[in-house]
């Protein structure tokens, strides 16, 4: 370990002001288990880390809408029934030990094959409020995903905000294996329907580029039909079609491809399936 | 490289150490308090084999700096281990022949542990989740859930553990 310092700020104004004072040399980190596994490995030696356990963003409001604090864990989230997707993603992220430790905020800076929180913050349209000295903005978690730099120097990610669900969700983890396990493809969707036709769809997806997509032409077909077998069909042959996963230890780029339309049939029979 | 102080409740005692920035607590344990029964295997997150209770939860010791664990109670595998004989725990696993080579018991047994703190009788589909984290590279997992399951048993009939 080459560290010369290690920063354990005891609130956000101190984290945000020894972020300005230290720039971009200063690594960010939270849950610690993805920055320390790859300090351990040597991949990254950083002079300066600073770490977030301190800086008291780890609790869950539901005042109004509900807001999740960056550090919050992905146990505390998992344990919050507030939306049942988002404690079901949690939930089927890595293991006990793992989440005890992994941040909900952490989970949006992961790579694939990680990130299943971030998969199902996206199809919720969550927002993110970033922090910095000269104040804070809010950016929707795609904006923020899309970019290639997430943050701009001297910025802290501090809240999600996530809208109350006006549809139905649906949810499904593919991996190798029942728990513990890297994604092959990750699907969750958020659908809204007046009478029988969709009205709203928004729909992730992870394991098949870098960060979760969002699935925009299924999304696009779906709106204004009602939800059968055949809609279902096009939708995530669709959603395969427009996809081109990486090829790693996990799975191969081709049978990625191959579970997104298997996976995303599955997810939309549940939501046709499910009591309104 | 300015080391610190850092004070924490090991195993019910209160334990002080120096430490350089961004040591993890497993390197602490092992190099500089002699606790080596909690393990080194992957040093990714990966193996579960470095599991210590921190505040009673399972985390792995091979990604916490020991800085943030400051004030807090740490629990390894010596605290859990009376004087004389074994925890219940530690029992069912000796029983139910769960230990080969020994390297993933340690965190098989803090996570036992945690989990029949929290629930007393566990399914076996819960067991296997709890554990899901802890790797095993002898024994097929098949006598280990044997041992949490008898573990939960001998547990519930009166012995209690520390």
């Amino acid at each position: 370990m080459t560290v010369k310092k290690y920063f354990l700020p005891e609130s956000l104004d101190e984290a945000v002001t020894l972020l300005a004072e230290r720039g971009p040399d200063l690594l960010v980190m939270a849950g610690g288990t993805i920055a320390m596994m790859r300090m351990n490995e040597g991949h990254l030696l950083p002079d300066q880390v600073m770490g977030l356990r301190r800086v008291g963003l780890d609790a869950i409001t539901t005042n109004g809408k509900l807001s999740i604090g960056a550090t919050t864990t992905l146990s505390t989230l998992a344990n919050d029934e507030t939306v049942p997707m988002l404690s079901q993603a949690a939930r089927s992220a890595a293991a006990w030990s793992l989440r005890n430790m992994a941040t909900v905020g952490g989970n949006l800076f992961a790579r694939n094959p990680y990130g299943d929180v971030a998969t199902a913050l996206l199809a919720l349209n969550a927002d993110l409020k970033v922090i910095s000295r000269n104040g804070e903005r809010v950016l929707s978690l795609a904006d923020f995903l899309a970019a290639k730099r997430h943050l701009e120097p001297g910025e802290l990610l501090a809240e999600i905000y996530v809208p109350q669900p006006t549809g139905q969700t649906g949810y499904y983890k593919f991996g190798r294996r029942a728990y513990n396990t890297p994604a092959v493809v990750t699907i969750a969707a958020h659908i809204t329907r007046d009478g029988d036709l969709v009205t709203a769809a928004s729909i992730a997806l992870n394991g098949v580029a870098a960060t979760p997509v969002r699935a925009t032409i299924a999304e696009t077909m779906l709106v204004g039909q009602p939800l059968n077998v055949k809609t279902i069909t096009a939708a995530a042959e669709a959603a395969a079609e427009m996809v081109d996963p990486p090829s790693d230890a996990v799975a191969s780029g081709w049978y990625r491809k191959r579970m997104v339309s298997v996976i995303l049939g599955r997810v939309l029979n549940q939501i046709m399936e499910q009591e309104r | 490289m300015a080391a610190k102080v850092v004070s924490f409740t090991l195993n019910g005692r209160e334990t002080e150490v120096m430490v350089k920035p961004l040591t993890t607590l497993q390197v602490i344990l092992r190099e500089q308090l002699g606790h080596t029964a909690t393990k080194t295997g992957c040093r990714q997150g990966g193996c579960g084999s470095c599991t210590v209770l921190l505040n009673g939860e399972p985390v792995l010791s091979c990604l916490l700096p020991a800085e943030d664990v400051a004030g807090q109670q740490v629990t390894t595998l010596e605290g859990l281990t009376p004087i004389d004989g074994l925890h219940p725990v530690q029992s069912a696993f000796f029983d139910h022949y769960a230990v080969q080579c020994g390297y993933c018991s340690p965190g098989m047994i803090l996570t036992t542990k945690a989990l029949l703190d929290r629930n007393s009788t566990p399914s076996r589909e819960e067991v296997v989740e709890a554990i899901s984290g802890n790797v095993c590279r002898c024994t097929g997992y098949t006598a280990i859930i044997e041992a949490v399951e008898a573990a939960a048993q001998a547990l519930k009939g009166g012995q209690n553990g520390r």
